[in-house]
């Protein structure tokens, strides 16, 4: 069902499916993955459930499931157990949770955006803006009078980082707009501005005052190390709104995915939409990202993945992607905490999972050129 | 014979001039096109016909002058609400993989649809009725590239189809088919503008396909209008000529009666290159 | 040529005298020679010179390294960072640092080698599994996930590793030759003295590679080998640099530019060498801001190279979105 394009394709078809071939991807019905979205959703929902309860048991202090369940429906527990599950790890799954998801939609929407499998905000710029931002912000937090983590709560960081992500997707979209029509232009110029943003972060950390360094390093490096309430309430407004909006322009984007003259001919201004989307992409990076630091790659599995599940209709494919990217982070975060004598940060298991993703897609088939 | 539907929008091309940087592709060009009428647009290669099936679509604004659909400059109309009169199909359109037939005529409707952009029943009603005409019904399941060229070029007219336009403009649709196929996509777009009196203007780089399916030629060279009328009168060896730098035997197809033209390169230019093409392929 | 060879000593002899303490030219001939002020003595012969010489054998190696990969790929944004080979050698580098491994340094450049190739031949078989063309801008994708993934290995080995050690990797992974010393220099001086030549003999092959692989083909150059070559070459040149003085960034990318653009052609057989002049005089004159600029503390280098290369980059990039090419 997902695969690149059959051997024998361009040529004619050889007749009707023989009545002995049940269905299958001869199909004359739709897949059954795609008929029963609503399934597919609810299994995705479910499997993101199971994490969450996961996470919530698992630790340095054991709590059984059932004492999970207790102390989030508010039966009496020993008050360790609640403090543990309440304050700490449900709020730390719940960011996971939403970050992902925001992260896996913001992966479908660059990835509609530049018409490019390979795309995600990662690799359109964004990231590396919202990370150069924040990190320039926070590491300067001791002139400022304040550590990094506190800074990192105050909702302005979300704005700086929004801006610097905004700002960045914006310069690297007017850099490449020569070929508007190019998708492959705007990946690279956002990988080429990524690795300009990259150095110059890292001279930022290096510039930094030493007591500032080592927190701004650590949320550099993507991490979910108590992430509490306080964290849950810059991400959610953001989240929400952009969400929203993304989920209300999926249609369009649908159209946009069949080129710029056709997108016109059946009425949609594909300038207008393309750039409409980018920037609630990069909002979205922005709001998820500042909360859980530069995390990769999330943006560019879970829209993969959902799109090899239920197909193109990015009516589909988008809700399916903030599922499998929540169920991702989640899952990540639970593997970086249990795998090691210390604990990873879960930046690097995602980095390592979607590099080897990434190099996966790029040798299982050829990548659709701007003709394709 | 039971008469063809008539009425509709008009479209009108009023000076219209197209530059790309330095090089003007098109112009001046003032055309206007009948509502019900089929025309094609011919030419060599360089002269012009995308640049004005693409003007005439709004994919591109002119330099100068002006596009009118039915009285209004199709420029400031928004967008969405001429796709609910006016579709075109590009040249050589690209899908992403793994589109289905019916996922992608359904986009059809886009312009249609209401703010939540949920299809209903005369959505679907629409869609169903753009693939049977098309037939390519019983692929609808099919991804595209499963198709032959000309399911798959059949299945892109059906996506025009489902906007129930009054005016279908196809920019070469039969490029790269094979003859069988060529035949039964200009079948098609005759009996769209027979039966349903969708407005056609179609531009091919075969003249004699032109002839036979077409009520007026419209002629290009370097970017303006040589000749333009009906098939019978415009196809004589001089103009062939003048505008293919070909010499042309012109005779009549003995079984439709529309003229026929065979070409030949001029005695003693076999290796001559025409030179008075516009600049670089448009 | 002759304009930059001379700016190249120019820097160079200012590179010796400034500093703390600041010399002059009578007093350097004093040191150089082993007469005259014993302190001074010590830090010309043994921290100014050494370090000037691995900025201009070492800047002169990364300005052919670009050169090769940009020609042998026929791609402008080809280079040891975009391709992910900086980043591979660099993480061996971090990885023998923090864990104190018992390397000998002179076998460091070999580890930071096998880094810097592997990167190489993940790109290489992107290309080939792909059949794509090599100027596809699908091979700096490729490079991009390459150095994600090294900067996520990093991050573990950083992890893994004592928290002082931050500073020092970032420093690592920017590149420095602060404290860069005679050690230094013997190490990395036998790769980058074969190395050099051996990339400028490749000019004659690199200019059929770039008239395309099939023309190549044509012309009886075995165009697989070729490129495996040069890039292995490239990988070369670039750990040896990177075992001493990390990852310093923009130079390889920018000097091949920047000497096509002096030159006015593209034929490697004369911008080869111009790369390597442009690139020596890049490292040095960065390395001397880095030492001198906001003195007494030492700035790392990669942060001037960028300055100068960041801008470079940006121009190629849109002269070749520009272009009519992808």
């Amino acid at each position: 069902m997902t695969g690149g394009p059959d051997l024998t394709s361009g040529g004619p078809r050889s007749s009707v499916p023989s009545p002995g071939e049940a269905g299958g991807s001869a199909g004359e019905r739709p897949p059954a993955l795609v008929r029963h979205f609503g399934l597919v959703m609810a299994g995705g929902i479910a499997v993101t459930g199971v994490l969450v309860m996961l996470s919530a048991a698992v630790g340095t202090t054991r709590v059984s499931p059932a004492d999970v369940v207790a102390a989030l429906v508010g039966h009496p527990v020993s008050e360790l157990h609640r403090q543990v599950v309440l304050e700490l790890r449900l709020p730390r799954a719940l960011v996971a949770v939403v970050a992902g998801g925001c992260l896996g939609l913001a992966g479908a929407l660059s990835q509609a955006v530049t018409r490019n499998p390979l795309a995600s905000p990662d690799l359109t710029g964004v990231a590396a803006g919202v990370v150069f931002c924040t990190v320039s912000w926070i590491a300067s937090g001791p002139t400022l009078g304040a550590t990094p983590d506190q800074l990192l709560l105050q909702p302005t960081v979300v704005i700086v980082g929004g801006v610097g992500g905004a700002g960045t997707g914006w310069v690297v979209y007017a850099l490449s707009a020569r070929r508007r029509g190019d998708p492959v232009a705007l990946v690279l110029t956002g990988v080429v501005v990524a690795l300009l943003l990259g150095t110059a972060t890292a001279f930022v950390l290096m510039l930094s005052p030493t007591s500032a360094t080592l927190s701004a390093y650590y949320w550099f490096v993507g991490s979910l190390n108590a992430r509490a309430w306080a964290h849950w309430a810059v991400l959610w407004p953001w989240a929400a709104i952009t969400v929203c909006a993304a989920l209300v322009g999926s249609s369009r984007a649908n159209v946009l995915q069949l080129g710029d003259d056709v997108a016109t001919g059946l009425g949609v201004d594909p300038e207008r939409t393309r750039l409409g989307l980018f920037l609630i992409s990069a909002v979205m990076t922005a709001g998820a990202l500042v909360v859980v630091g530069a995390i990769a790659f999330v943006g560019l599995i879970a829209p993969h993945v959902a799109r090899g599940l239920v197909g193109h209709d990015l009516r589909r494919v988008q809700p399916l992607s903030f599922v499998i990217g929540a169920a991702l982070l989640c899952g990540g975060d639970l593997a970086a905490r249990s795998v090691a004598q210390r604990p990873l940060p879960t930046g690097v298991v995602t980095a390592v999972l979607g590099a080897g993703f990434f190099m996966f897609l790029l040798l299982r088939r050829p990548v659709p050129g701007p003709s394709a | 014979m039971t008469e063809k539907p008539t009425g509709g929008p008009s479209l009108a091309a009023e000076d219209v001039v197209v530059r790309y940087g330095p090089r003007t592709a098109l112009g001046p060009v003032a055309l206007e096109f009948e509502p019900s009428t089929t025309t094609a647009v011919v030419g060599p290669n360089g002269c012009g016909k995308s640049t004005l099936l693409r003007s005439l679509a709004r994919l591109v604004t002119p330099s100068v002058g002006t596009v009118y659909l039915d009285g209004a400059a199709i420029t400031n109309l928004p967008t969405r609400a001429v796709a609910r009169s006016l579709a075109v199909l590009p040249q050589a359109p690209s899908t992403p993989d793994g589109v289905t037939v019916a996922e992608l005529v359904e986009q059809g409707r886009y312009a249609h649809v209401g703010p939540l952009r949920m299809l209903r029943r005369r959505d679907y009603d629409a869609v169903e009725r753009a693939l049977e005409v098309t037939g390519v019904a019983r692929f609808r399941h099919r991804t595209m590239d499963r198709l032959s060229g000309g399911e798959r070029q059949r299945a892109w007219i059906a996506v025009t189809l489902a906007q129930e336009p009054q005016i279908m403009l196809l920019d070469e649709p039969t490029t790269f088919l094979d003859i069988r196929h060529q035949l039964e996509i200009l079948e098609l777009i005759r009996r769209l503008n027979h039966e349903r009196g969708i407005t056609i203007v179609v531009a091919l780089h075969d003249v004699n396909h032109a002839a036979r399916y077409a009520d007026r030629l419209v002629a290009l060279k370097g970017g303006a209008v040589v000749a333009d009328g009906p098939p019978a009168a415009l196809l004589t060896p001089q103009l062939i000529e003048a505008v293919f730098d070909v010499s042309a035997t012109v005779l009549r197809d003995p079984r439709t009666g529309v003229p026929v033209c065979i070409p030949y390169l001029p005695a003693g230019r076999a290796t001559s290159m025409p030179d008075d093409r516009p600049g670089a392929m448009a | 040529m002759i304009g930059l060879i001379a700016a190249l000593a120019t820097v160079a002899l200012v590179t010796l005298l400034a500093g703390i303490p600041a010399l002059s030219l009578p007093e350097l001939r004093d040191a150089l020679a082993g007469t005259g002020d014993e302190r001074a003595a010590l830090g010309v012969r043994h921290l100014r010179l050494p370090r000037l010489v691995l900025a201009v054998c070492g800047g002169a190696g990364l300005g052919l390294a670009g050169a090769l990969a940009q020609d042998s790929l026929r791609n402008p944004l080809a280079g040891p960072e975009l391709l992910g080979i900086s980043s591979g050698a660099a993480t061996v580098a971090a990885a023998v640092i923090v864990f104190e491994m018992p390397v000998p340094f002179t076998v460091l450049p070999f580890l930071t080698l096998a880094g810097g190739l592997l990167s190489a031949g993940v790109v290489l078989a992107v290309m080939t599994r792909l059949r794509c063309p090599p100027s596809s801008p699908v091979l700096v994708l490729a490079g991009a996930a390459l150095s994600a993934a090294f900067g996520a290995a990093v991050t573990m080995i950083v992890t893994f590793g004592e928290r002082q050690e931050v500073g020092a990797v970032l420093r690592f992974l920017t590149g420095s030759l602060a404290g860069s010393g005679w050690p230094s220099v013997r190490v990395a001086l036998p790769w980058l003295a074969v190395g050099i030549p051996a990339a400028l003999m490749l000019a004659r092959p690199l200019n059929l590679l770039r008239t395309g692989d099939d023309l190549a083909e044509g012309a009886g150059l075995a165009v697989v080998p070729a490129r495996a070559a040069a890039l292995g070459l490239c990988a070369v040149l670039t750990a040896a640099l990177v075992a001493v003085a990390g990852a310093i960034g923009f130079v390889a990318l920018s000097a091949p530019h920047i000497a096509r653009r002096l030159l006015g052609t593209t034929d490697a057989r004369r911008v080869l060498p111009m790369a390597a002049v442009v690139g020596a005089l890049l490292l040095a004159g960065a390395d001397l801001a880095a030492r001198l600029a906001f003195s007494p503390v030492e700035v790392s280098v990669g942060l001037w190279t960028g300055i100068v290369g960041g801008p470079v980059l940006l121009a190629v990039l849109r002269a070749q979105l520009r272009g009519s090419g992808e």
